[in-house]
């Protein structure tokens, strides 16, 4: 089994390098992934990575989902994006609460990148305050009636289903009155809406979306009518999930940077600068390195602990912002040490800079991270 | 130590503010973002105001003030927008070389179209393989006749575009002297001048705004009289003026820190989730106040090199290197965590202040950097600079 999954990572390695990175300058300047590419990510099974293999996926475990993950940002961040929501927060909750024909109708589509997943939460007025949402959801016979507006949605334009976060009851709210709900692209009174443009993240979409009167029925509650008012706890599960995810692709791209920094000062001794004048970038290496050390010894050990059962809410959240904030960090200096030419977009680094800087915002900011970690500490 | 401005310089810094309000309109900078434009009336207007020749003698077009009341002006642009303000701010690169170190005629003929905003002026130092202070020019510049005869090719030319009127150029005028930092001089080429190509860099993280170049120069022709100050000079002069340098990016960059931190500020004064104001977290206080804590503090650093140029001085280099790394850091860390402050709205290009992030960037990895900045002041301090 390890060997296989070596095999698989190894490839997925190689394909990052052979085809991913070569094109990533244009998928950055012309801000879209080639479908020719896309269509060779489903090959490779990336679409479901976490998709248990009776629905058609490959039903890595978390570890091994987040040493895939950190092989896929040694290049732009978009190409993980692209499957990130299908792995992760679009189809989790199905995973976790859906009923059994919900999963056998969704996940294998899913897996074969047929279907993208979106997760639909996020509002103007609920950010951080998830719990804030206002898109309501009514019964009306069969199906119940949405209606709001949710924002910065990853993936909306390509996305096939949406898990998707409406209040049901006003007086319960978050404690029992918020719903999933499966929405289907085409479903009436549903319409995406414009998109976002980005800090980075380029050839990754997010937009708006739209519910007005959207007729979603019965079936379409994650885990059917017995679920209904429960879709909060399903929603703050699969972000939970998510963190060590980020973690692997904050992991992933500190990598790759350090790598392009080490070639650099390389050259630079190669071209005759004197050793004594590249003492300073030398111990910021080291510093990086040392970081990445850290970094990837406290994912896979948090990995392996959630394979093995156990909660780790609060490690995960550790694992969140030590390895986003050293990637931020990573970029930066990386910066510096390639100078002026560092601020061209052919040479790479800046779009690594900007590209990980949104990890320390969505899924959870580092704000976030930093209240549940010291919430555990303080708890008697 | 009185630090208050003086009334005159409380006026300035109202005149600009009042420039920025009258001009400065979101629309009209987000069109200009989307079209990759420069800000042409802005700059025209700019001029009007005399912001472009600030420090400019009088007698060319100049208002007659000296560098202090220049990055107060600069400042104040860079806070209404970081990338717009870097044009302008920028508008005149290289003129520092005419000032210090050009002949009557020709500072009278090109100083005047800077500070007019008839024409853009454009500093050609860098070279694909320099060092950061003039080292390895390959650039040559060979006396024919009574004319200087100018081959090679220069980097990061910052307005190196159609409105650029003049280059100052770093050249190798005595080959002989190898690869060393000897036998350069520094030649002003007018951009009509036969020869000339223009080659944009390519898409980057900021300024997005500015024209930056590769620039050839193939058997470009010019007179014996566009030699800026003494042939075989032109290191000593080009490291004369890197105080200039550091102090006009410094200005960029606290004026970008300044804005970043007004418009992160006014967002969490009215932003409400968990049932209140974002300032009213402790955190966002806390951040608040670090943020407003490191401008004040670079504000001095800036003010203390800038008032070392005092009368034409060429300025206190320790002072003007500490500036140029204090300002630009705190631009960085302020921008930051501008962006932090916003949430996911920081992320998105139409609320502004990612921009401020990557325009701070710019600012520090241009003019010298981090590290050659730590150089020259380690430098000065041991006694060597």
């Amino acid at each position: 089994m390890q060997e296989e999954f070596e095999r698989y990572r190894l490839k997925i390695r190689d394909f990052v390098e052979q085809v991913l990175e070569p094109m990533a300058v244009q998928v950055e300047e012309d801000g879209k992934i080639p479908e020719s590419l896309v269509e060779q990510m489903r090959s490779l099974g990336l679409f479901g990575l976490s998709i248990p293999r009776i629905y058609g996926g490959l039903g890595l475990t978390t570890l091994e989902e987040v040493m895939i993950y950190e092989q896929l940002t040694r290049t732009n961040a978009c190409y993980r994006s692209r499957i990130g929501t299908s792995n992760g927060i679009g189809s989790m909750g199905i995973l976790f609460d859906g009923t059994d024909e919900q999963k056998t109708t969704f996940l294998p589509p899913v897996a074969a990148g047929r279907y993208t997943a979106a997760f639909a939460l996020t509002e103007a007025d609920a950010g951080s305050d998830a719990a804030n949402i206002r898109t309501t959801a009514v019964l009306d016979g069969n199906d119940w009636i949405l209606n709001g507006t949710k924002q910065f949605i990853t993936n909306a334009d390509t996305a096939t289903i949406f898990t998707t976060l409406a209040v049901t009851d006003e007086e319960k709210r978050s404690r029992g009155g918020v719903t999933a709900f499966i929405v289907e692209k085409g479903m009436p009174g549903f319409s995406i809406g414009a998109g976002d443009v980005k800090m980075g993240l380029r050839g990754s979409h997010t937009h708006e979306l739209i519910f007005k009167h959207c007729r979603v029925p019965k079936e379409n509650v994650i885990g059917g009518m017995d679920m209904v008012g429960q879709g909060f706890k399903t929603a703050m599960r699969v972000l939970d999930k998510g963190r060590l995810a980020i973690g692997g692709a904050a992991l992933g791209a500190s990598q790759k940077v350090l790598e392009l920094c080490v070639d650099r000062v390389k050259q630079m001794i190669k071209s005759k600068i004197p050793v004594q004048d590249l003492q300073a970038i030398q111990f910021d290496l080291a510093d990086m390195a040392t970081q990445i050390y850290a970094a990837r010894q406290m994912l896979y050990h948090t990995a392996k602990l959630k394979d093995q059962g156990e909660n780790v809410t609060q490690k995960a959240s550790m694992v969140k912002v030590f390895c986003t904030e050293m990637a931020s960090h990573i970029a930066d200096k990386a910066l510096d040490i390639f100078s002026q030419e560092g601020c061209l977009t052919q040479n790479r680094i800046e779009t690594f800079l900007r590209d990980v800087r949104l990890y320390r915002i969505y899924e959870g900011t580092s704000e976030i991270q930093r209240i549940i970690i010291s919430r555990d500490l303080l708890h008697e | 130590m009185d630090f208050t401005l003086n009334k005159e310089h409380q006026q300035i810094k109202q005149t600009v503010k009042d420039f920025v309000k009258g001009e400065f309109k979101k629309e009209i900078i987000h069109d200009l973002l989307n079209t990759t434009a420069y800000p042409e009336k802005i700059w025209k207007k700019a001029g009007d105001l005399g912001f472009l020749g600030i420090h400019f003698p009088e007698a060319y077009s100049g208002e007659g003030l000296g560098m202090f009341e220049k990055i107060l002006i600069v400042e104040g642009l860079a806070t209404g927008d970081s990338s717009v303000g870097a044009c302008l701010g920028l508008a005149g690169s290289g003129t520092e070389m005419l000032l210090r170190h050009g002949d009557e005629p020709l500072k009278k003929t090109w100083l005047p179209q800077v500070a007019d905003a008839t024409h853009l002026s454009a500093y050609a130092l860098m070279e694909p393989a320099s060092g950061s202070n003039g080292e390895h020019i390959k650039t040559t510049a060979i006396l024919k006749h009574h004319s200087w005869v100018i081959n090679g090719t220069k980097t990061f030319v910052l307005n190196g575009g159609p409105r650029t009127g003049f280059y100052i150029v770093l050249c190798r005028t005595s080959p002989e002297q190898g690869t060393s930092i000897k036998g350069l001089s520094i030649l002003l080429v007018p951009a009509d001048t036969k020869g000339i190509t223009r080659m944009d860099m390519g898409k980057r993280i900021g300024y997005e705004l500015l024209d930056i170049c590769q620039v050839q120069f193939k058997d470009v022709e010019v007179p014996f009289s566009n030699l800026i100050g003494k042939a075989g000079n032109g290191y000593e002069q080009t490291r004369d003026i890197f105080n200039h340098a550091c102090l006009l990016f410094a200005a960029l960059a606290l004026g970008t820190a300044q804005g970043a931190f007004e418009r992160s500020f006014a967002h969490v004064r009215q932003r409400t989730q968990f049932g209140k104001k974002i300032i009213d977290f402790q955190n966002t206080r806390h951040k608040i106040a670090s943020m407003a804590t490191d401008i004040e503090m670079a504000r001095l650093m800036l003010y203390q090199g800038a008032l070392s140029c005092e009368n034409n001085q060429k300025g206190d280099t320790k002072h003007c290197h500490m500036a140029k790394l204090i300002a630009c850091r705190t631009a960085m860390q302020v921008c930051d965590s501008a962006i932090q402050l916003l949430g996911g709205y920081g992320y998105i290009r139409e609320y502004d202040v990612e921009r401020f992030y990557r325009d701070a960037k710019m600012a520090e990895l241009l003019g010298g950097n981090t590290h050659t900045l730590k150089n020259a002041i380690a430098e000065t301090l041991i006694g060597k600079g």
